[in-house]
């Protein structure tokens, strides 16, 4: 995985066969979560209440928002997998804020199914399933600073 | 005696309607171990305009006091405000300012 800068400051990720696969699947996790109405952990941190103490004002937000918050989330997360290339290459980074949400809102998925703290820390070692995600939580959590800074010297 | 010298009563509901109208409401973004600093400082300046300093004082804030108040205002603006933090992936809330 490579972050390139063009000349006139446009974007571009470089990604490996396996990379973009990966990715993917990610995005095809998080919006079909987007796609529930029960109550499950990885919604509830996605799509959270607005209100801490104050069910009136949480459930007349929702009524409000969730609606349109569920299909921006699944608008970037159609625009990051329109320019994943299949198998691997370049993508074209047009709406480069459309990434870094759609980057964001996987990796709260995956804090949230993997318990992640603090102090969490990549494995030394990729011993099972879980150890594996969370090589794949540190990996994008590298890659979205990385996109960050890159926002920031292309802007 | 002329009872209407007497000091009329002014109905509560009323006082309470008008400090409902005074009082501000605030838009609060709290901790959470998965956001990462550059990138909540980076939604703070490109959703508030706020400069990297600002946006940076209040990340900070956020992470190491746990919540950081964003911005206040009416309650519609700060509706406004939290749908755009979540729409960004962080947690924030809002509430009266008091």
């Amino acid at each position: 995985m490579a972050i390139l800068t063009e000349v006139d400051g446009r974007l571009q990720l470089d990604f490996a066969d396996a990379e973009a696969a990966v990715l993917g699947d990610l995005l095809d996790r998080v919006a079909s979560l987007l796609s529930e109405t029960d109550d499950n952990p990885v919604l509830a941190r996605l799509l959270p209440d607005a209100h801490r103490d104050d069910p009136e004002v949480a459930v007349a937000h929702r009524e409000l928002t969730e609606a349109s918050l569920r299909q921006d989330k699944r608008a970037d997360i159609d625009a990051v997998l329109a320019a994943l290339p299949a198998g691997g290459g370049k993508a074209e980074l047009v709406d480069p804020d459309a990434w870094l949400r759609a980057l964001n809102d996987v990796r709260l998925m995956l804090g949230v199914q993997l318990g992640i703290t603090e102090d969490a820390e990549p494995p030394r070692r990729v011993r099972d399933q879980r150890d594996l995600q969370l090589s794949v939580y540190f990996w994008l959590t590298a890659v979205q600073d990385c996109l960050v800074e890159a926002v920031l010297s292309a802007g | 005696m002329d009872s209407t010298l007497a000091p009329e009563r002014v109905a509560d509901p009323d006082v309470d309607e008008n400090v409902e109208a005074v009082l501000p409401w605030i838009t609060i973004v709290w901790n959470d171990p998965v956001n990462l600093m550059s990138y909540v400082t980076y939604v703070f300046q490109k959703l508030f305009g706020y400069d990297r300093a600002k946006a940076t004082t209040l990340m900070l804030d956020v992470h190491h006091k746990g919540k950081a108040v964003v911005s206040h205002g009416s309650r519609e603006r700060m509706e406004h405000d939290v749908a755009r933090l979540h729409a960004s992936g962080l947690w924030a809330t809002l509430q009266r300012d008091r």
